[in-house]
């Protein structure tokens, strides 16, 4: 079964994506608050790619950041088939969730 | 071709990262924050970061010159400037791409595209944008906008070409970078700089 790094490692391969962002960098910080202060060590940070494993579907969110040199509506489209092909083995239909969150410009 | 429809897709991502640029602004002077960690991989905070080295490199001996010239403590039009980048400086609303697989939803967030406005702008040269905003309903593919920009321009630089410039700049990066139904995009030049400067440098 793929890992949210092996997704994450997929999609930075794509040309035209420059980064990957925390899908939750709310739940992020804060888990990461949690971990600095109350448990170091032990609070699992939420991974930058998000898998949800439902009984009946799995839903993936990305954030990604994109150059300017790539249209955004075709580096969003690969990264949501590099997705799918990743989790092609999975057993129920994924739906892939990707938000363009910076363009990164070259002038 | 699948089209998006709303933000409620499952699995949307949070709001807003909740950093404000004040604290952007002391992290770029001192290195040094609290949420440093966070502040180097959020995109919203890499975007306002990006937009204050600009205006810092820009602007640096503007303020001085105003300074000494005005003796005066407020800078009515870099106070305006920051307090639009504190409402840019935000993921803002998510403007649908379209798919090709009806299970997908695909978005670029008005942040992004603002910060892309920005940029734009600020490497023209005698051009430093003051404000940028996307007006109109942008939650279905194809959706109609008009983009009411501000900007300073720098003496000597002449002003109806300078305006062209950017505005074929910029609808041409939103083509590429967005579905958006780009009309009119309307510049408004609200102070010229008597200050001869480098554009991303000191004099």
């Amino acid at each position: 079964m793929k890992t949210p790094a092996d997704v994450r490692e997929a999609i930075l391969s794509i040309p035209g994506v420059v980064t990957v962002y925390a899908a939750r960098p709310l739940l992020r910080a804060m888990v990461g608050d949690v971990a600095a202060g109350l448990a170091p060590g032990g609070v699992e940070e939420p991974a930058d790619v998000e898998i949800k494993r439902r009984a009946d579907s799995t839903h993936v969110l990305v954030r990604i950041g994109s150059d300017s040199a790539f249209a955004s509506t075709a580096v969003a489209r690969a990264v949501a088939a590099v997705v799918r092909a990743e989790l092609a083995a999975e057993a129920h239909p994924v739906s892939v969730n990707v938000e363009v969150s910076s363009v990164r410009y070259a002038s | 071709m699948a089209m998006n429809g709303t933000n409620d897709t499952p699995g949307a991502a949070d709001a807003d990262c909740g950093h404000s640029i004040e604290e952007l602004q002391e992290y770029l002077e001192t290195g040094e924050s609290p949420a440093s960690a966070h502040i180097d991989t959020c995109p919203e905070c890499q975007s306002g970061l990006a937009a204050l080295r600009r205006l810092r490199a820009l602007t640096g001996d503007l303020i001085s010159a105003d300074v000494e010239e005005a003796e005066k403590e407020e800078l009515p039009w870099l106070d305006g400037l920051m307090n639009n980048l504190r409402l840019e400086t935000r993921a803002g609303r998510r403007i649908p791409l379209s798919t090709e697989d009806e299970l997908d939803s695909l978005f670029i967030t008005e942040g992004a595209v603002t910060a892309l406005v920005r940029a734009v702008g600020d490497t023209m040269e005698g051009v430093l944008i003051g404000k940028c905003r996307i007006q109109g309903d942008v939650d279905a593919v194809g959706s109609e906008i008009t983009l009411d920009i501000e900007i300073a321009a720098f003496f000597g630089y002449p002003l109806l070409p300078m305006a062209e410039e950017l505005r074929r700049e910029v609808r041409g990066v939103l083509a590429l970078q967005t579905e958006l139904l780009v009309g009119d995009i309307n510049i408004r030049i609200v102070k010229i700089h008597e200050h001869e400067i480098q554009q991303g440098g000191s004099s």
